[in-house]
């Protein structure tokens, strides 16, 4: 196999509201243990991927935090690296701060690499993909760039403002357009590309001597027409977290075991940090049904249909349902929360009566005490 | 204290007691509370008390231990100056030894602990269930310029003829040292927790291994040696939650033991004094529409959709829907189906439970079901 870089592009992603003021959607909390950013890290891992770069645009506080030295995603940790990748001169000017001027700035962790190939995936988007297949793809069809697509059936209503790639028969890219919710058949760009190294260079030598606010997707946009761009076609889980209803729709609907299964197998797992804590105590009054729960948790209440996180105190007479409760929060006795996200260690204790709708969600903010 | 003291802990034992438990896995390596080992308490116990220097001495079904201590990161012995040194007997140039006991063992590796050099040495056993911070036990040591300091715990008149029992003078220097007394003198039981002064440990190794009557024990052999010569031993008393599991039954209660919501293990407390375990790679555990769970302990990559209570549930485990479990443990990856009953029992990791079976409904004894 050639040796490959993958890259974790965070920048052009879509915030979730409150629950990003702090935080990028890479390290948003998803499904009680997990971060964004590790599906993304472990798709390349489990693609056999040990050199890996994360894109970062802002809020790396809470990044550096999950990542820590990376090794949670290397098969080996010697050969392997998870760099953080980010661009301080331009973080507070919005306009240059892409992807192309942080590569151009990191650039050392390009020379640090022997790979051939380079694989750009983002965060938002959540799938499952082996990337080797794509790979030997990219190379038997001898493209300049190999752009990852899902043929969908709903461009009406989701992925709105996302790419779309327009195709010849042949599969190669006439175009990328964002999608604005016209067709109902769409091809939709899973912002996952495939490049050579040479090329990339080339990529980044251009958008220096052509504009400074090019972003790659930019690039590679302006050069559909000149260079052969392929398409490789994705079949499986995938879905845009672009606000913070998506993100409370498509966490609890993995509630659901057919969904759950088209996000998850047996034969990928999916690393991320680990805290050492506790299994999940239940008290004599605990009632709970269709949930999971992640480590370290004290549930005495009724929790349905809900997500809990991480060390999450749930006192006796608390009713919680459908409920995205983050790590270590707190919801007093009595407390009754229908359709809310709580997010990290907040405390619902004065409140007995928080209500959200089902499609969009009240949200109880980072540690704030309510 | 980084190189001051290097622990040694014992981790040998087969644990025939624990029946089919501990046909492929040494004691050390037997499931405790819903995702842990047993040795990741004393590990973890090291870990947090500044210790970065570990030799785990292994000898029965040594494999899969080894593999679990892998370099020591589990517990973070893995740092620039730690050693996780495995130990298993090995052919030297005077031959090949089994550990003929719990002295010799560490006589056997000398070698390592004078590569070490440390001023003391902290003897562990690898099958108690407890948390201790060894830090304030080498405080007193140093304080009462001990030769040997040993753990005790304070127990009843009745339990103390099951127990290794230090009779102590006021100040807690040790005269006396019984093996279950019939008539005990002291209540002050040794937990198999010694802190030694190096020179002093290493010159009565050499010599007990010279003595051919000795059954190289170090409550047997070498504390009655120490004492014989005048040495300066001191009991050190532990205060807290403290299991030896040797049985099936123990080992069932000492998980039970979990459920009591005084914690007096404090599993659930001190969370700068976790306790480290191996990364399971699992999702959130998962509760289904028609589950009912009180009073349990359930791990992360469990599936509950049955009805479980007064249990501890490890990690991909599966209680289907019609299934009942209660008062029970249910170790790694073992299926109970729709229909089953399992009450008061230990069921042994990967092990199927058919529909049909009705385990133990009236028991009184707590049964281990295997393969």
């Amino acid at each position: 196999m050639p040796h490959i870089l993958g890259l974790a592009n965070l920048h052009g992603a879509p915030h979730l509201g409150p629950l990003t003021e702090r935080r990028s959607i890479a390290s948003t909390s998803f499904l009680g243990r997990y971060a964004f950013v590790d599906f993304t890290l472990s798709n390349f891992s489990n693609s056999g991927i040990d050199q890996m770069g994360i894109l970062v645009e802002e809020k790396l506080r809470s990044l550096v935090k999950h990542i820590g030295s990376g090794v949670s995603y290397n098969a080996n940790t010697k050969r392997g690296f998870c760099s953080i990748m980010y661009n301080e001169q331009y973080s507070s000017s919005p306009a240059y701060n892409n992807d192309i001027n942080n590569l151009i700035e990191n650039h050392w962790v390009l020379d640090q690499s022997n790979a051939d190939y380079i694989i750009f995936a983002p965060c938002h988007l959540l799938y499952r993909m082996d990337y080797r297949e794509a790979l030997q793809y990219h190379i038997k069809k001898k493209a300049s760039v190999t752009m990852i697509y899902k043929k969908f059936e709903d461009g009406q209503n989701s992925f709105i403002n996302r790419d779309e790639l327009k195709l010849d028969e042949n599969g190669r890219v006439l175009n990328i357009v964002p999608n604005k919710g016209a067709k109902k058949n769409i091809n939709i760009s899973l912002e996952t590309y495939i490049i050579s190294r040479s090329k990339l260079e080339e990529f980044l030598e251009f958008a220096k001597d052509t504009s400074h606010f090019f972003s790659i997707r930019d690039v590679l946009s302006y050069m559909t027409g000149q260079l052969y761009i392929h398409s490789f076609a994705y079949e499986g889980y995938l879905r845009c977290f672009s606000s913070e209803e998506d993100y409370y729709r498509f966490s609890l609907e993995l509630l659901n075991p057919d969904v759950l299964n088209s996000l998850f197998a047996p034969d990928w797992p999916i690393y991320t940090r680990t805290y050492d804590t506790p299994p999940v105590r239940y008290g004599d009054d605990a009632k709970i049904s269709n949930s999971f729960v992640s480590n370290g948790s004290m549930i005495d209440g009724t929790v349905k249909g809900s997500i809990i996180g991480r060390s999450v105190t749930i006192e006796k007479g608390a009713k919680i349902e459908n409920c995205i409760i983050m790590s270590d929060a707190h919801i007093g006795a009595n407390a009754k929360l229908k359709n809310c996200i709580v997010d990290n260690g907040a405390k619902v204790i004065h409140c007995n009566d928080l209500k959200g709708d089902s499609d969009q969600p009240l949200i109880v903010r980072e540690r704030d005490i309510v | 204290m980084q190189n001051e003291m290097v622990a040694m802990l014992l981790a040998g034992g087969k644990g025939t007691r624990l029946l089919s438990l501990t046909k492929k896995v040494a004691k050390p390596a037997v499931y405790y509370g819903g995702k842990y080992r047993i040795i990741d308490f004393p590990l973890s116990n090291a870990a947090h008390s500044g210790i970065t220097r570990v030799g785990v001495l292994t000898q029965y079904e040594s494999v899969a231990l080894n593999n679990y201590i892998g370099n020591g990161s589990h517990w973070g012995i893995d740092g620039n100056n730690s050693v996780a040194g495995i130990l298993p007997p090995r052919q030297t140039d005077e031959g090949a030894n089994w550990y003929r006991g719990t002295a010799d063992a560490i006589y056997q590796n000398i070698d390592f602990l004078d590569n070490q050099n440390p001023e003391y040495v902290l003897i562990l056993s690898g099958d108690h269930i407890y948390k201790m911070n060894y830090a304030k036990m080498l405080a007193y040591h140093k304080e009462h310029n001990a030769d040997l300091t040993v753990a005790v715990l304070n127990v009843t008149m009745e339990e103390a003829s099951r127990f290794g029992i230090m009779n102590v003078n006021e100040d807690y220097s040790i005269y006396e040292f019984e093996e279950k007394p019939k008539k005990p003198k002291s209540t002050l039981a040794s937990m198999g927790i010694y802190i030694f002064t190096y020179k002093t440990l290493r010159d009565a190794l050499i010599r007990d291994a010279k003595n051919e009557e000795s059954e190289h024990d170090f409550g047997k052999n070498i504390i009655p040696d120490l004492l014989a010569r005048k040495k300066r031993l001191f009991a050190y008393t532990f205060e807290g939650y403290w299991k030896d599991v040797g049985t099936i039954a123990s080992l069932w209660q000492a998980n039970m033991d979990l459920l009591d919501p005084s914690d007096s293990l404090r599993l659930y407390k001190d969370d700068d004094f976790r306790i480290l375990s191996e990364d399971a790679r699992d999702l959130p555990q998962y509760i289904g529409k028609n589950a009912n769970v009180r009073k349990s302990i359930v791990n992360q990559g469990a599936m509950v959709f049955g009805k479980v209570s007064g249990s501890v549930i490890f990690k991909g485990a599966i209680i289907e829907e019609g299934a009942i479990v209660t008062d029970s443990v249910i170790m790694p990856g073992a299926h109970i189906a729709s229909g089953a009953q399992v009450n008061h029992a230990i069921v042994a990791d990967n092990v199927f439970i058919d529909g049909n079976r009705k385990e133990n409904l009236d028991g009184q004894d707590v049964v281990l079901l295997s393969r």
